[in-house]
């Protein structure tokens, strides 16, 4: 069964594009087959993040007004057998789509696809009701800020008004040594806040910049962002993942605090 | 172990500060419920329970927290001393 997905946040510049190209890639590495959807008209960055921007031809306003056949737009991901990109316009505004017109596409392509991921506008306007109009289920991204909560907070609300099926929360660019030292909000701290589901943690790391800069997903790769990305898209696939120890205390601090707790 | 917060470094508490701005925050963006009338509606009830206990004043815990669907009042009134059976 299909399952229509859409990442959303409220604030802008927390990570919702960086999350949707990597667990759009995760899904993709597992097995699923799954296409990505920029819905941020006037605005794109998903192909470039996806380092597929030299290959657009069509975008998601030429399926919707019917100027090219949805294939012809869909771009192939040479690298990922299973991922595909409809890439947004970056010429026209958010009105050149409506709600309606956006369930229509996303349902035209349940047949296909396992999973279809809508990369959502920052904002409550136009170009959210879009995003979010044919999605089953939301993956809302925060970081542990207070701007960032608060407007996670009211998309979460909106999304309920909305009746979403499901709303699972992604705290992102956390960083433990400042949890550590109580200046900045943990995991649970945000879970009690927002009173919603938390379905990943993603920490601070600078290998998102270089991989973003390489126009490559890190999913999976070595890094702490990467195996928690590819945990997050288990999760989504519905598997029990325990959570990261994002601890990050070198060894041998790590081992002379141990010895301590034990004493 | 007695000893353990030696070692600690002192703790700042800009997280633990953030938090409580933002459980005050979410509830009266959502609801016209200042802080103001929220500490009137703890005075009320310090005032009703106090009738019938003890209650320690300062350890008072009184918040309106997020649940989902809405908002939940979470309160705590720590008693100081339980009435005798014939009064209760």
């Amino acid at each position: 069964m299909s399952e229509v997905i859409v990442i959303t946040s409220g604030k802008g510049g927390v990570g919702k594009t960086t999350t949707s190209a990597n667990v759009g890639t995760g899904l993709a590495i597992l097995g699923k087959k799954t296409v990505l959807i920029d819905t941020d008209i006037g605005l794109r960055n998903l192909d470039v993040v996806m380092g597929l921007e030299n290959r657009i031809v069509y975008n998601l306003v030429d399926v919707v007004e019917g100027n090219c056949r949805m294939k012809q737009a869909l771009i192939r991901d040479k690298r990922y057998p299973n991922l595909y990109l409809l890439p947004s316009a970056q010429t026209r505004d958010k009105s050149a789509v409506s709600p309606e017109q956006m369930r229509k596409l996303t349902d035209n392509l349940r047949d296909e696809f396992d999973y279809i991921l809508l990369d959502c506008p920052a904002g409550i306007e136009r170009g959210f009701q879009n995003a979010i109009a044919g999605a089953d289920r939301a993956l809302v991204v925060t970081t542990p800020e207070v701007s960032a909560i608060r407007d996670a907070d009211r998309i979460i609300g909106l999304l309920e008004s909305a009746d979403m099926g499901m709303i699972d929360l992604i705290v992102n660019r956390i960083r433990m040594d400042m949890v550590r030292r109580g200046d900045m909000m943990s995991m649970d701290d945000v879970m009690d806040i927002l009173a919603v589901n938390v379905i990943g943690v993603v920490p601070e790391d600078e290998s998102i910049v270089i991989s973003t800069n390489q126009g490559e997903p890190l999913v999976g790769m070595g890094s702490m962002a990467g195996q928690a990305y590819l945990n997050i898209c288990r999760r989504i696939m519905g598997e029990q993942m325990p959570f990261l120890s994002l601890d990050t205390q070198p060894k041998f601090l790590a081992r002379l605090s141990g010895l301590l707790k034990r004493a | 172990m007695a000893w353990k917060g030696f070692w600690r470094i002192p703790k700042n508490h800009s997280g633990s500060l953030a938090k409580k701005r933002l459980q005050v925050v979410l509830v009266t963006d959502k609801a016209d419920c200042s802080p103001e009338l929220i500490d009137r509606m703890k005075d009320d009830m310090v005032r009703v329970i106090s009738k019938y206990m003890t209650i320690d004043r300062d350890g008072i815990e009184f918040k309106i927290v997020n649940s989902r669907p809405g908002a939940a009042l979470y309160a705590a009134f720590p008693i100081l001393e339980l009435p005798n059976k014939g009064k209760c």
